[in-house]
């Protein structure tokens, strides 16, 4: 028999108790999970989105907590454009619109986004069916659905849809690798600007440079940007996520819920194994009595710690996925990248492995001075 | 001359919290082949007597030596109870989570290096008790008399020089209790072991060389 024998028995004997410890732990592990999965996914959601329609650089209003909230004039982009190293700026205005579906007849929350219909931005649109919007107001609107919205609200191209109340058609479905463009409804800019009744204004603009250089260049160019449009703030493309407001919000909830998450964990694997302790103070009496160091008894009880850990750790990591993965799917939420980081999947083997070292260090240590006679005292 | 296996001087074991003084003024050694029975009424400090000679409780007087030296820590009294002593215990105390092959080997553990050579010892011992059959069952699939007998094969299990019974024979009925006491001192006598065995049974107590009876924590003259 190895050692590692006794404490696997141990826990297989005592199997609702085990399992009882394995969900809790899998539960904070899986809510650990999917909020940081939630937030690292959204932020790279964010930045493949504006890397993928080739925009180099964006420009906001400067101070904009919220780019929804605040907005800027359209001409701006057309007098940056004059800059020598640009070669292309795209107004884009972004919103929250009401959606109603057909059928049960609830309202959603799409965010829809507006850009020129001549604009880059298109070039590297992928549609599944159907064209890209053309201008029609005041005669309605034309939108594409990410194909996520139109799945959810049944659409496809030529179909009615309404959007703060007034009719329009969709004219086409998107398909894309990008989780944002799957989750968001498009439109040409001027018809966007007339639905949310904010004519000429715009919320970021899109640069493409002539050369996109190095990210030092860019960042270079930004500054100097910043001097001669001083209303505005300039950024390169993959800084977007750490520039946005929103992101940045649910980096400080995701923060913030972590380590609840955690101490959850903790709680009841300290919990769990305590008790254990308590109720199998006899065992740890006869392992003492036969001979056992205070050493491999305190072995004995964190190795019990650490597969309990492991174990909930890896349902947990498996919940947090499944979990992750349902809310990215949910065309209303917010986009959401689930790619695979083997970095993140050792940073968490890590956390868990120390889970449960942590977990069980003062049980295995209240274990390991359990005297001899305390157990066999009945005789 | 030979150094004694485990020698007590002038012990003395004193409760604090209960204010009760369990042994008092004891001095005794224990040789390579002793035997002998400590009989006394409840409360004369028979287990307390066994404790203390199995390296599981500390004097609050006095000295223990084993093998001539006192140990300084836990470590040490693990290491002397592992290694010295083998205890067979009233109620068994098997592990219940481990088939009685494995029970015989948890001793073993930081004696016995390898998993193999545990395993092909705790198979001997097993054969030695005669319960070879029984290897794969757990504690709570055996009856009283096979579970002593894993008992007494796991105390063997290093090999120690002294064997300490608490009422060994207590949980049993009568034929198992013949039966474990018989195979009790042929091992004693095979293996020329020291073993000290506390009974209230005088029959039990007549089978080894020598009783020592304990009043109120002295041994009576």
């Amino acid at each position: 028999m190895v050692f590692l024998a006794i404490p696997l028995r141990n826990l297989r004997q005592r199997r609702l108790r085990t399992a009882l410890t394995v969900l809790g732990i899998a539960v904070g592990i899986g809510s650990l999970v999917s909020l940081v999965g939630m937030s690292r996914g959204a932020d790279r959601a964010f930045i493949l989105a504006a890397l993928t329609r080739e925009t180099h650089l964006i420009a906001t209003r400067k101070g904009a907590v919220d780019v929804l909230a605040v907005s800027v004039e359209e001409e701006v982009g057309r007098q940056i454009e004059r800059r020598e190293e640009v070669a292309e700026v795209a107004g884009e205005l972004l919103g929250i619109l009401d959606v109603r579906r057909d059928g049960d007849g609830e309202t959603l929350h799409m965010i829809v986004t507006g850009w020129p219909n001549d604009s880059f931005l298109w070039k590297s649109f992928d549609l599944s069916e159907g064209m890209i919007p053309r201008p029609r107001w005041p005669e309605g609107f034309e939108i594409v659905l990410g194909e996520n919205w139109a799945g959810a609200l049944e659409k496809s191209s030529g179909d009615e849809v309404e959007l703060l109340g007034y009719p329009g058609t969709v004219s086409g479905i998107a398909i894309s690798e990008i989780v944002a463009n799957r989750q968001m409804g498009f439109m040409e800019l001027s018809d966007l600007q007339e639905i949310v009744r904010e004519p000429g204004q715009i919320s970021t603009l899109n640069i493409r440079l002539k050369d996109p250089g190095t990210m030092e260049s860019r960042v270079a160019l930004c500054a100097e940007l910043e001097e001669e449009f001083p209303e505005l703030s300039f950024y390169p493309s993959e800084e977007l996520a750490a520039e946005s407001a929103a992101l940045g919000f649910l980096r400080a909830f995701t923060g913030a819920n972590s380590p609840v998450a955690i101490v959850v964990a903790l709680i009841v694997t300290v919990n769990t194994l305590l008790m254990s302790v308590v109720e199998r103070k006899a065992e740890f009496a006869i392992y003492s009595a036969l001979g056992w160091a205070p050493s491999r008894i305190l072995r004995l009880v964190m190795i019990e710690g650490v597969i309990l850990s492991v174990i909930g750790g890896l349902f947990g990591v498996l919940i947090g996925w499944a979990a992750l993965r349902w809310v990215a799917s949910l065309p209303y939420l917010l986009a959401i990248e689930t790619t695979f980081d083997p970095v993140l999947v050792a940073v968490w083997a890590l956390a868990i492995i120390a889970l449960g070292i942590g977990g069980s260090l003062y049980p295995a240590w209240r274990a390991s001075r359990t005297r001899p006679i305390e157990g066999i005292a009945s005789n | 001359m030979t150094t004694p296996l485990i020698q007590l001087e002038d012990v003395e074991r004193t409760f604090a919290k209960a204010r009760v003084t369990a042994l008092q003024g004891l001095s005794l050694e224990i040789e390579k082949g002793d035997s002998f029975a400590v009989c006394g009424p409840s409360g004369s400090g028979k287990s307390t007597l066994l404790h203390l000679l199995g390296a599981m409780d500390t004097p609050t007087a006095g000295r223990i030596r084993f093998r001539g030296s006192e140990p300084e820590n836990a470590k040490q009294q693990a290491a002397i109870r592992a290694e010295l002593i083998g205890f067979v215990f009233q109620s068994f105390h098997l592990l219940p989570t481990l088939t009685a092959l494995e029970n015989i080997q948890v001793p073993m553990f930081g004696v016995v290096p390898k998993s193999r050579d545990r395993k092909e010892r705790a198979k001997e011992l097993l054969e030695n008790v005669s319960l070879s059959h029984r290897a794969a069952h757990l504690p709570g699939e055996m009856s009283g008399g096979e579970r002593q007998r894993i008992a007494i094969a796991r105390a063997l299990a290093n090999d120690p020089d002294v064997i300490l019974a608490d009422e060994p024979t207590g949980n049993l009925d009568s034929t198992n209790s013949a039966k474990v006491l018989d195979l009790l001192i042929e091992l004693r006598e095979a293996k020329d072991l020291a073993m000290v065995v506390v009974t209230h049974d005088q029959a039990v107590a007549g089978r080894f060389d020598r009783t020592v009876n304990l009043l109120d924590g002295r041994v009576e003259d």
